[in-house]
């Protein structure tokens, strides 16, 4: 039985993406059959839970009920995400340490993810150091979402090595850009990303998406699924610690 | 039940060979039998089709998401009305 693992998708400053990279993830996980659940950090009305009605649930993490129903049950499953509101990935990671997540997941008996996903300005980036003072036993992973045409200063390789070479065991995640168009028709259709690729309402009956808009979706999450292979993200929530060698892994978006 | 009328796609990775010429064609013996029949003029400089034919062919600028949907989300749809596509090397390029 795979030690249960929890993902963190989060940032402390808003408008990057985690939403976004939260609902790629638990794609993935259905396609690849990892049993899973969600909490939606974004209280009270929640915005992870319009995509995945299922299999999310609205919290308050700064709750101490709401901690208590997310980490008291982590064992019950096999993945737990958590998108977490901008802001809060810290506090997040401070709490887990107070209340002795972290020594648990030292001692092996949970898994620890941490997607930091990061926005190209030099305050996103002074957080890595932030973050990264709690994830020495977690699979840390910064995250480059790009969702404009930024380049996270690619450009000066000074100041792009003085963040991302800052922590040793931090790999980087890079997130392409998807169709503007595509983006917001999946928005209007509330639905997850494979749902609508596959042409189906929330209901799951046929709807009437672009063809278009749908393919550069497909075309968009298997470059995202290759990331996460690349990463042997299935390796790390399947069996705990990263296996070694390449991850065989390839999803099958469904086709309508 | 009537069968899906067929998509024909003109085209050459090759300029002034005739492509806007097969495809006039093409819509003039179509219209003249009496058939349904829609073009789509891709040709990125002047859209001499959707010139000729202004009610039924529709000049399209596929460098553009939108111009895409115009095309493509058409072009899968089962019809009886049968499609010519005036495919200009510029378009081909960016498309293939």
């Amino acid at each position: 039985m795979p030690k249960p693992t929890v993902i963190l998708v989060g940032a402390d400053k808003g408008g990057v993406g985690k939403t976004t990279v939260a609902r790629t993830l638990l794609d993935y996980l259905a396609a690849e059959k990892l049993p899973s659940r969600a909490f939606d950090t974004e209280s009270p009305k929640g915005t992870l839970k319009r995509f995945h009605p299922d299999i999310a649930e609205v919290v308050d993490v700064t709750a101490i009920p709401d901690q208590m129903r997310i980490f008291d049950t982590v064992s019950n499953e096999n993945v737990t995400v958590i998108d977490v509101r901008a802001g809060l990935l810290s506090p997040t990671l401070r709490a887990l340490r107070d209340v002795g997540f972290l020594d648990s997941v030292k001692k092996d008996q949970f898994g620890l993810v941490v997607f930091h996903i990061l926005g190209a300005s030099v305050s996103s980036l002074n957080e890595i150091e932030d973050t990264s003072a709690f994830t020495d036993d977690a699979s840390y992973f910064l995250v480059k979402n790009f969702i404009n045409n930024t380049s996270f200063f690619e450009w000066d390789q000074a100041t792009h090595s003085s963040y991302f070479k800052k922590v040793k065991d931090a790999t980087e995640v890079t997130i392409p850009k998807l169709n503007e168009m595509a983006f917001e028709q999946v928005e209007l259709a509330a639905v997850p990303f494979v749902r609508f690729v596959a042409n189906k309402d929330p209901n799951g009956d046929p709807a009437n998406y672009s063809f278009v808009l749908r393919g550069y979706v497909r075309h968009w999450l298997g470059k995202v699924w290759n990331e996460y292979d690349r990463i042997k993200l299935k390796d790390i929530v399947a069996s705990g610690p990263v296996a070694q060698g390449k991850s065989n892994s390839r999803m099958q978006v469904v086709n309508s | 039940m009537l069968r899906p009328a067929p998509v024909y796609i003109v085209t050459s990775p090759n300029q002034r060979v005739g492509k806007t010429l097969i495809a006039r064609l093409l819509i003039e013996f179509f219209h003249a039998s009496g058939r349904a029949v829609e073009g789509y003029d891709l040709q990125s400089r002047r859209p001499v089709l959707a010139e000729r034919f202004p009610h039924l062919v529709r000049s399209v600028d596929i460098g553009g998401t939108r111009g895409q949907m115009q095309v493509f989300d058409q072009l899968i749809v089962d019809s009886t009305t049968t499609r010519i596509v005036d495919f200009g090397v510029r378009s081909i390029r960016s498309v293939f």
